[in-house]
């Protein structure tokens, strides 16, 4: 096997050639069940809450030209951190989309004030713990508030009990992981984003 | 001195030690593992101060950080402050507009200042002002503060500019920045700005004016101006969304608008350049457009990325939720929040009815003033010194009723004394001090034994309903009630939530009550000392104090008149008379003589001689 020299290609200068199966075995959870954010805006989005379990993460915010979302936090020495990112924590709940058809990751801000989305959910979830499913309808009309409203589950309908339940056996098992619903990137990498490296630079030499 | 389990701090000793702990470098510490987010929450007269002084002293000189801000609330506390500080220690005060020196330019610059156009009133009236040569106040800012290391002011500036501290950074040249919070009421202060419509339409105009006269306008003339007109058609949901950032208030651009404003509008021209930057760094969820057009929002105190609020009482949920309403930034750390103080020697009863609220006060305040003022006497005799505290609009009544019967009880020459306190000779027990609730960080009461609240102090709904609600929307504002139950009462702060709703506003409603109102009552008193030195104190509230356990509670004044053998006047004025009769009989007067004497009917001579034991016939 030939390993390319990066000088070799002066055309690329940020191109960084690492081992595929290193760096996306740090990207792709470890975990059979893929899940995704379930994101939320102006539209209506339909969901089936069915656990208590939340998962807590540190994220951070980025609205870079190459990247724009949450990161995960790295921890001790996250380069985010270092040059001043926010850190974010939301707690990650699973819910089943009711119209998508499968199980999502909802990002809980911690926010308890009126019009946020926590406040509003806890009721729902306590009908949970006393075995009453509903029905969950969330939009966010704007940056600053969440509209959830909550129906009894139709009778006859799909309520994902098939899907909801191979979630679960995985979930208790450990084969889910729903912080994965968030992309990772290494410190390496990260500094690859020229703003993070410009910010690092001007914070070094300060 | 970590948080954990109620901890209890009783009496000289334990009190001694702990302040011992209480050093700058302990401060810097404590800082470093709140992550730069401190809340020292002291009682009152534990050293809350002096623990500001020392962090400030040990922050400034070893040099940890490039500028440290101390903001304290009023002028009075500064120069106590500036006096505790070494004398080699520089610093610099960031003054407001010295108002008298401004003389009769004065009401000009009012005028100026009422409608944001500062900068055209330094232009105008400090160019006309014959004192301007002697005169450091236009000149505090800019080169001035360039390197400065400590700089004191008083947090109206804080309130006026919410991100004052930022600007002294800037100012300073300075990127380590601490900022320590000697707070009494500035996390409370009110936060709710609005722009109105028409300021707006006007603001814009004035800029489209002088725009279309330039030959070449600059680029930030031309953003200010796109920008005041989009967000004059942005809807409640742009306002949140948009991402707004106003160019940098340049000087004389500001100059030149305000100065074509005031020409174009006069006094109704309002400069809202500094209000709009506000906007921008709001809290997204309160921004909203009104019904009229006009733009409301909250704009939220910055303290920086390092700070330590020193504290009588704040509550930490409450703390937090004014600066950080999203909680979106680390929680603030309170390492002394579950410290209790006291003093074993200190005797605290509680008076829990409602005959000294306002609604009620006038027609029991004679009742009531007639066991104060058996209270007063009798501390008077025993050589011992009273503070008393009162509602502000009972003042008047109180002193001139105590002055009655305090001259009825013999007890004369006494002074009540409502202001002026460096003209009266406090250490005489004859001279009474009666302040008004609201008094917080006077420290000439130290030394009195007593402190007794003549009326109680509660605040309306209203009150904690604005503080509670002013950071949200219009559409997330829900009505706070205040609820008096129980028997010792107790009142309680209430919000109705839709949909069972799990959020932190009755946490806060409550946390708003207590600050608001039991706290009043608690930094009234504490003006004695009562948690650290041996005192007795009567309060009037109908709920529990923070960090009080009262000795005894009185649910009438029946029983604290029973406590402390204080007969009715009522019996005092029968008492009186039936020793007079007795004295009268001695004297070999008959009845009807001693009736004719004493101006009373021949049966209550006789009553009183049946109560008194003598002979009716």
């Amino acid at each position: 096997m030939t390993e390319l020299k990066t000088d070799m290609n002066p055309a690329s200068k940020h191109a960084k050639i690492a081992d595929a199966l290193a760096k996306w075995g740090t990207e792709t959870p470890c975990t059979p069940t893929k899940l995704t954010e379930i994101r939320l805006d102006a539209n209506d989005k339909i969901l089936i809450p069915f656990t208590t379990s939340i998962v807590e993460i540190d994220l951070h915010y980025v609205d870079f030209e190459a990247i724009r979302g949450f990161l995960h936090c790295n921890g001790v020495d996250c380069l985010l951190c270092r040059v001043g990112r926010r850190i974010d924590k939301r707690d990650l709940l699973p819910v089943y989309d009711a119209v998508d058809k499968r199980v999502g990751v909802l990002a809980i801000p911690p926010s308890v004030r009126p019009g946020a989305l926590r406040p509003q959910l806890s009721p729902v979830l306590r009908q949970l713990k006393g075995e009453t499913r509903p029905l969950v309808i969330i939009n966010r009309p704007d940056r600053g508030r969440f509209v959830v409203r909550t129906q009894p589950l139709p009778a006859g309908i799909d309520d994902g009990a098939a899907e909801i339940a191979r979630f679960l056996e995985d979930f208790t098992q450990g084969n889910v992981d729903l912080t994965a619903a968030f992309p990772q990137m290494l410190n390496e990498e990260l500094r690859e984003i020229p703003e993070i490296d410009i910010a690092l630079q001007l914070r070094e030499n300060a | 001195m970590n948080a954990g389990p109620q901890q209890m701090i009783i009496g000289d000793e334990p009190l001694a030690a702990f302040r011992q702990g209480l050093t700058g470098p302990y401060a810097m510490t404590l800082l470093d593992e709140a992550k730069g987010r401190l809340l020292i929450q002291l009682t009152v007269g534990v050293g809350k101060t002096q623990f500001l002084v020392d962090s400030t002293i040990h922050a400034v000189t070893a040099d940890l950080f490039d500028l440290v801000v101390g903001l304290v609330p009023r002028w009075d506390i500064l120069n106590e402050l500036r006096e505790r500080l070494p004398a080699d220690l520089r610093l610099v005060l960031v003054k407001p507009r010295p108002s008298r020196r401004c003389g009769e330019l004065d009401e000009c610059w009012k005028q100026y200042e009422q409608r944001g156009c500062g900068l055209l009133g330094r232009k105008k009236l400090c160019g006309l002002c014959p004192r301007a040569n002697n005169c450091s106040w236009p000149a505090q800012y800019g080169a001035r503060l360039r390197g400065a290391r400590l700089i004191l002011a008083t947090q109206q500036h804080l309130v006026l500019n919410p991100h004052f501290i930022h600007h002294l950074g800037q100012q300073a040249n300075a990127r380590r920045v601490l900022s320590l919070v000697d707070e009494s009421n500035l996390l409370l202060s009110s936060t709710e700005r609005m722009i109105s419509a028409a300021d707006l339409a006007r603001f814009s105009q004035v800029q489209k004016t002088l725009l279309d006269r330039a030959e070449q306008p600059r680029k930030q003339q031309v953003e200010w101006l796109e920008l005041s007109r989009m967000i004059a058609g942005a809807s409640t949901i742009d306002l949140r969304d948009g991402t707004w950032k106003f160019p940098w208030v340049d000087a004389t651009w500001a100059v030149h608008v305000q100065e074509q404003g005031w020409a174009l509008y006069g006094q109704q021209f309002r400069f809202i350049g500094h209000d709009l930057q506000h906007f921008a760094q709001s809290d997204v969820s309160s921004r909203e457009r009104l019904t009229g057009g006009d733009i409301r929002f909250a704009s939220l105190p910055y303290l920086g990325s390092k700070f330590i609020i020193f504290s009588g009482s704040i509550a930490r949920p409450l703390a937090r939720y004014r600066l950080d309403p999203n909680h979106e930034r680390p929680t603030l750390m309170s390492p002394f929040e579950h410290y209790c103080f006291s003093h074993p020697g200190t005797k605290w009863f509680n008076l829990n009815n409602m005959e000294g609220a306002a609604r009620y006060f006038r027609r029991n305040a004679t009742r009531l003033m007639d066991f104060f003022a058996v209270k007063i006497a009798r501390n008077i005799t025993e050589g011992k010194r009273t503070l008393l505290v009162s509602r502000k609009k009972f003042v008047p009544l109180c002193r001139n009723l105590l002055r009655e019967r305090l001259r009825k009880l013999g007890v004369e020459p006494v002074r009540i004394v409502c202001r002026g306190w460096t003209k009266h000779n406090l250490s005489d027990p004859r001279t009474v001090p009666l302040i008004s609730y609201g008094i917080a960080g006077l420290n000439r009461f130290e030394g009195f034994h007593a402190a007794y609240c003549l009326n109680s102090f509660y605040i309306p709904p209203a009150a904690v309903s604005q503080t509670v609600q002013e950071l949200e929307a219009s559409t997330e504002r829900y009505a706070v009630t205040i609820a008096t139950t129980g028997r010792p009462a107790r009142r309680s702060a209430r919000v109705e939530l839709p949909d069972a709703w799990e959020t932190i506003i009755p946490v806060v409603a409550e946390q708003v009550l207590v600050q608001k109102e039991a706290d009043v009552v608690v930094q009234a008193v504490g003006r004695v000392r009562p948690f650290t030195r041996e005192r007795e104190v009567i309060t009037f509230h109908a709920g529990e104090l923070p960090g009080v356990h009262y000795t005894r509670e009185f649910l009438t004044l029946a029983q604290a008149r029973s406590h402390f053998g204080i007969l009715p006047s009522s019996q005092v004025a029968m008492q009186v008379r039936a020793d007079e009769v007795l004295r009268l009989m001695a004297l070999g007067k008959t009845k009807k003589q001693i009736a004719e004497a004493l101006g009373v009917s021949l049966s209550t001579v006789k009553r009183d001689l049946r109560r008194q034991g003598g002979h009716p016939t």
